[in-house]
């Protein structure tokens, strides 16, 4: 009896779980363009509610708001209303999506979105519909990140809105004596990185060891920008498959070389996980008087630097925010030595260097496959990504518009129009939208580490265990081997 | 021991088993044919009507869903889904965990079965011998008070089987799948076997890690364990002394620390110890700029574990000082007035007397602590600051342990590898379980429970 | 004379050491807890603005931000509601549950006990976190996945796991009470409200502080099972996204949290004593 009673109890509980049923049916095989696209046909949805997980900048900054405001009053009419999902930007589409946790429409990097797409997470976009796949509106190598071969089509998944790529923050008052022969807006010394590493290399020498001051400074802990320094002397990430992996290609060591000799002059800190934070706080207290990292954080720079002016300085808020508009400047990433070497003196300025190449990425809207409401969501997309919308955006957060007008408007700031002309270049490499890019950026990221910390801790200054191309070109060589040996395991 | 005796017990049950069968009464009979029929025809007709529909119960169950979920268990689902198309598909991850749970609710039932079929044989046994038979109401009476641990452990083991065993259950069957974020729902997830634990010990990576992690976590356990006992004890000695005014002053220090929040400890020691923290400035103060230790630094090794010693050293100490303190005020004074009187100086006091009393006294919890360290998950997690992927490491740094590791294959980056973290998770259970297992049953306080009354 | 007087020169040496060592180890003990109370109190709230262990300058502002600020990264209000209700409401239920497990464990002889017994210590030492996919699954399944109660229902049912300190207690209680009541005709109910209860309230203030600062204080359950949820953070989800410029918010946030529990830990300090070491004591 009494066992009888403790079993019923808990068999209760089983029934209570057994509270939904799945079902459905489906099949694999072909289908049309129709057929695919089919949640997009018809009427949009009335009177519904869009959960939109935005990026944490454009929340904080107030500019979501703005966005969401403007859309609803748009689509009052019908009934759809957008509002922000309340999520971590971590949140993973891919676990929570097929639970219903979800959001509606989500903003990310290309490769996040692209990793999405290869499992049926988020939906293929009817382009023919939306603005900025018009011709010319958004160029080619944005578009192209959100691509992808389904259904034995090509097919998009996202909507380009800003682009991602280092530029070069600096403030002014520190390089105010230094000459522009060229006058173009840009000191000398921030235009090579052989002229940056010896004008840092000065800054150093004269300041204390209890307040050092530093010129240069970037985050060595960062797969994405270093990577760069690889990429501008011939390396590529992936050949025609993702089994040729060209990080050792052309004469890539020599960017590990730069790497070295700009690690030399930096503070200690650029190799810690936290430097990218810090360095706001850095360039604003006048530690650091440049370094590269995304347009996209502008904004942090900026907010670093009138907090500081405005505390220190007493000024108020709007004086205190002119000055830091005033100082702060954005410029294209310095041109790198052909020899590879820094410490060697340029003879030609133009001649003796070339333009860098950089890693880019494409951050957009996708819309979930798990949304009730996929037409309203579409319409959310596509207003997001207009024209206005976008300008509106890049003044606010100082972000790059993916599309061309938007870069090319008056209200944008002028970095915008600097960075298109490079991606038009074809000086920005985009991160490729393939799932196998997560294993080279760990490998990389240690490789990295260990090539600098050569210098920093162990070599105190100068390189010990790879001082030579040849051991760097053996470590280039075993990290693809690496990197092989992960993609093999998945 | 071993297979002999079993299939003896086994061959001892199936004949009771027919003996059983052979001797029951009629109202046994009658409840094997539909549960609560016997009861019925014992008088017993509240008992009767709740097993009579608990059987209507199971059967509506398993004609609805739970046959469909018991094959779900063994295909994983049949037709994978689109959700770009709208198709629904089978989600191979709840047909899983819906089939666990229909197997454990056929167990159930047949459990039921055969005690409805026992009961129904007992009370008609009791009625044969003109005994008083149980009301429904005296039954239930009955059951709340000399059977009362039912009561008070119904609720506790069912939560204990939902929220412990099943999860049990599922990490252990997802070890032999190949469920990963590549291939998770809407995909289908497939039984693959010992795949999982192939690959574990056969890719050099792998195998390299695990070597790697595995040496370092159980010198971990074994420093971490000893390091706080042996502060906590030494503490607690220190402030026992006699010369020492103000106990509870001194105490309040270490009892400060236990208080603040894990978490919070061991992330204001990361800022502490990294790269531009006080630790480092005081460092370069004293000693100049080269002299910097890079404590928590993608490829640190052996700084990183000192850090994380010391910062979880801080952290344990004092509850191991609360509890030396408490065992060692169970201490017989008179011994050590003895000993003095003989002469043994504070060293051989220590050695012969405090140190095996309090090791004896405290040998379960050792044990527990040795365990919880291997399982430290924190002290790498909010030290290094999550996942950190450090050179000849896959998805793991020098201080991961292997609990970290699984951590950070199941949900640490891009890519989540649940088959080979479940597979790992076994691994570990397997090597703390037989330890403590074992431990536990040999120690004295184990053994003596019972005489202790 | 001169014996007596090289042993009190011995002892004044030996207690000098002594305060000189407790000197050291408070200061190592206390001196992290006034650190993050100091950088609470930093101007202008970012780490890099030290001048080594200490704060440049220093304001309550922070203070002011902590409460009032409602931005993604700052809405401590809400997270110490949800805390809040975590923690008490999984501390009532967990105490309950273990209390009456261990009660149970100790008091009664049953047929599956010794059994029941080693399996609760072989999933003891399986953390349940161990478990994280499974648990995600199946909260899911239950809709109790994005909810605090899910939350509140995962804790307590895992409480009773750690039944073994509370039926050491229990233990130590002489049967020969429980005896004579029962042969007056108390029930085992009555036994356990009128006479166990009041024997053991040390034990479950003990159990009850265990049970709230567990939940209080995690990070992992909440961050795997509230789904990224804003509304549903906890201070601990809260402070871990906090990044380095956020430091002193950061060093507010966790002293807010921290001092109920120093509170209640020196309020309760004879209790907690008494349970460490009822697990533990036996011969």
């Amino acid at each position: 009896m009494k066992k009888l009673l403790a079993v019923l109890f808990a068999v209760t509980i089983g029934f209570v779980w057994m509270s939904g049923c799945s079902g459905g049916g489906g099949s694999e095989g072909e289908y049309s363009y129709e057929e695919i696209m089919a949640k997009f046909t018809g009427e949009p949805e009335r009177n519904v509610t869009l959960k939109v997980l935005e990026n944490d900048i454009a929340v904080d900054e107030g500019y979501f708001d703005e966005l969401i405001a403007a859309f609803n009053a748009r689509y009052a009419e019908y009934g759809i209303k957008a509002e922000d999902a309340n999520m971590s930007q971590y949140t993973d589409l891919e676990k929570n999506g097929p639970l219903g946790y979800g959001p509606d429409v989500l903003y990310d990097a290309n490769d996040k979105i692209m990793r999405y797409a290869e499992n049926n997470h988020v939906l293929p976009l009817p382009t023919e519909r939306l603005d900025v796949y018009r011709e010319g509106v958004t160029d080619e190598a944005i578009a192209q990140t959100y691509a992808m071969r389904k259904y034995g089509m090509d097919l998009k998944f996202g909507i380009p809105i800003a682009v991602q790529t280092p530029v070069l923050f600096y403030r002014k008052d520190r390089f105010a004596r230094e000459a522009d022969a060229d006058g173009n807006g840009t000191p000398d010394v921030l235009e090579t990185y052989s002229a940056l590493y010896e004008y840092s290399k000065g800054i150093r020498a004269g300041s204390t060891n209890d307040e050092p001051v530093y010129g240069y400074v970037q985050s060595l802990n960062n797969e994405y920008f270093n990577f760069g320094y690889l990429l501008s002397y011939g390396a590529y990430i992936f050949g025609e498959t993702t089994q040729d992996i060209g990080l050792a290609a052309g004469e890539s060591y020599k960017g590990l070389q730069v790497m070295q000799d700009l690690a030399s002059v930096m503070d200690r800190d650029a190799s810690s996980d936290t430097y990218t934070v810090q360095a706001y706080a850095s360039l604003a207290g006048g530690k650091y008087a440049a370094t590269i990292t995304t347009p996209d954080v502008y904004v942090k720079f900026f907010k670093a630097l009138a907090d500081r002016y405005e505390k220190s300085e007493k000024l108020t808020r709007a004086e205190a925010e002119a000055k830091a508009r005033e100082n702060l400047m954005v410029a294209n990433v310095p041109r790198l030595p052909v020899s590879g070497n820094l410490k060697e003196p340029l003879r030609d300025a133009q001649g003796d260097t070339f333009a860098a190449t950089t890693m880019g990425g494409v951050n957009g809207y996708a819309i979930s496959s798990y949304t009730k409401s996929p037409k309203a969501c579409l319409l959310f997309a596509e207003f997001a990504s207009q024209y206005e919308q976008v300008v509106a955006r890049s003044a606010k957060l100082g972000i790059v518009p993916a599309r061309k007008d938007a870069a090319q408007a008056q209200q944008v700031s002028g970095y915008s129009r600097m960075v298109y002309e490079r991606i038009e270049q074809g000086r920005v490499v985009m991160m490729p939208s393939v799932r196998a890019l997560t294993y080279v950026w760990s490998s990389v990221g240690s490789m990295f580490a260990a090539v600098t910390d050569d210098v920093t801790i162990k070599g105190n200054g100068s390189p010990k265990e790879y001082a030579s191309a040849q051991s760097l070109t053996a470590l280039l060589n075993k990290t693809v081997e690496d990197i092989k040996k992960t993609m093999q395991i998945a | 021991m071993g297979a002999e005796s079993r299939s003896q017990r086994a061959g001892g049950l199936w004949k009771s088993v027919q003996r059983f069968f052979k001797t029951c009464t009629l109202s046994a009979k009658y409840s094997m044919l539909w549960m609560g029929l016997g009861q019925f025809r014992n008088g017993q007709i509240g008992k009767g009507v709740l097993l009579l529909l608990t059987e209507i119960g199971f059967i509506v169950y398993f004609a609805s869903v739970g046959v469909r979920d018991l094959i779900g268990l063994f295909t994983l689902g049949t037709r994978a889904g689109d959700p770009i198309l709208g198709i629904a598909g089978d989600n191979s991850i709840t047909m899983l965990i819906r089939g666990v749970l229909s197997v454990l609710l056929a167990v159930c039932f047949v459990f039921l079965y055969w005690q409805n079929v026992r009961d129904a044989n007992k009370i008609a046994l009791r009625r044969r011998e003109g005994r008083q038979v149980n009301t429904f109401l005296q039954s239930l009476r009955a059951l709340a008070d000399e059977r009362f641990y039912v009561v008070t452990l119904a609720l506790p083991v069912a939560g204990v089987v939902v929220f412990n065993v099943l999860p049990i259950i599922f990490t252990v069957l997802t070890a032999f799948t190949n469920y990963s974020s590549q291939i998770a729902p809407p995909k289908l997830v497939r039984w693959i076997g010992f795949g999982n634990f192939v690959t574990l010990f056969t890719v050099t990576s792998y195998i390299r890690t695990i070597g790697k992690i595995f040496v370092w976590n159980c010198l971990w356990a074994v420093l971490a364990t000893s390091l706080s006992y042996f502060g906590g004890l030494s503490l607690a000695l220190l402030i026992n002394k006699n010369c020492v005014k103000g106990k509870r002053f001194w105490r309040a220090f270490p009892i400060l620390a236990y208080a603040v929040p894990g978490f919070i400890t061991m992330i204001g020691f990361r800022y502490m110890f990294s790269g531009m923290g006080p630790i480092n400035w005081l460092i370069v103060k004293l000693m100049g700029e080269f002299a910097r230790v890079d404590f928590l630094g993608i490829n640190a090794v052996w700084a990183a574990r000192a850090v994380c010693l010391l910062v979880n050293t801080w952290v344990t100490v004092p509850a191991s000082m609360l509890l030396s303190t408490s065992v060692l005020s169970n201490m017989n004074r008179d011994m050590y007035e003895a000993a003095d009187l003989d002469g043994a100086s504070g060293i051989q006091q220590f050695a012969y007397l405090t140190l095996p009393f309090v090791f004896f006294a405290t040998t379960p919890i050792l044990i527990a602590q040795l365990i919880g360290n291997f399982n430290n998950f924190g002290i790498s997690f909010f030290l290094r600051g999550g996942l950190i992927n450090s050179r000849e490491y896959f998805n793991a740094n020098s201080t991961d342990l292997l609990i970290n590791w699984l951590y950070n294959l199941a949900l640490g980056g891009s890519n989540n590898y649940y088959g080979l973290a479940s597979a790992v998770s076994i691994l570990i259970f397997l090597l703390t379980g037989t330890f403590s297992l074992l431990a536990y049953i040999a120690s004295p306080s184990y053994r003596r429970e019972d005489t202790y009354k | 004379m001169k014996r007596s007087k090289g042993i009190r020169a011995k002892r004044m040496l030996d207690s000098a050491w002594s305060y000189l060592l407790l000197l050291a180890i408070a200061f190592v003990f206390f001196f992290p807890c006034f650190w993050l109370i100091l950088s609470s109190f930093s101007a202008t709230g970012s780490i890099y603005d030290y001048v080594g262990f200490f704060p440049k300058a220093y304001s309550s502002s922070t203070w002011i931000e902590l409460f009032t600020k409602r931005t993604p990264s700052c809405n401590y209000g809400i997270w110490l509601g949800n805390t809040l209700y975590v923690a008490v409401l999984s501390s009532i239920v967990s105490t309950i549950l273990v209390i009456l497990t261990a009660y149970t464990m100790s008091r009664f002889r049953f047929k599956s006990r010794k059994s029941m017994m080693q399996l609760t210590l072989l999933f003891g030492i399986f953390p349940n976190f161990m478990n994280m996919t499974a648990l995600f699954v199946i909260m899911t399944q239950l809709h109790l996945f994005n909810n605090l109660n899910g939350l509140i229902v995962l804790y307590s049912c895992s409480a009773p796991i750690g039944y073994l300190t509370q039926k050491g207690f229990f233990d130590t209680i002489p049967n020969s009470i429980y005896d004579a009541a029962r042969i007056d005709g108390a029930t085992n109910f009555q036994v356990f409200v009128k006479m166990t209860l009041p024997l053991s309230k040390a034990m479950i203030v003990y159990t009850a502080l265990t049970s709230f600062t567990f939940p209080w204080s995690d990070f992992i359950l909440p961050q795997m099972l509230l789904g990224g949820n804003k509304d549903n953070y906890t201070v601990a989800i809260g402070l871990n996204e906090m990044t380095d410029d956020m430091f002193s918010l950061f060093a507010a946030g966790s002293v807010f949290i921290a001092v109920p529990i120093v509170a209640l830990y020196f309020g309760l300090a004879k209790f907690l004593v008494n349970g460490v070491a009822a697990g533990a004591v036996k011969e």
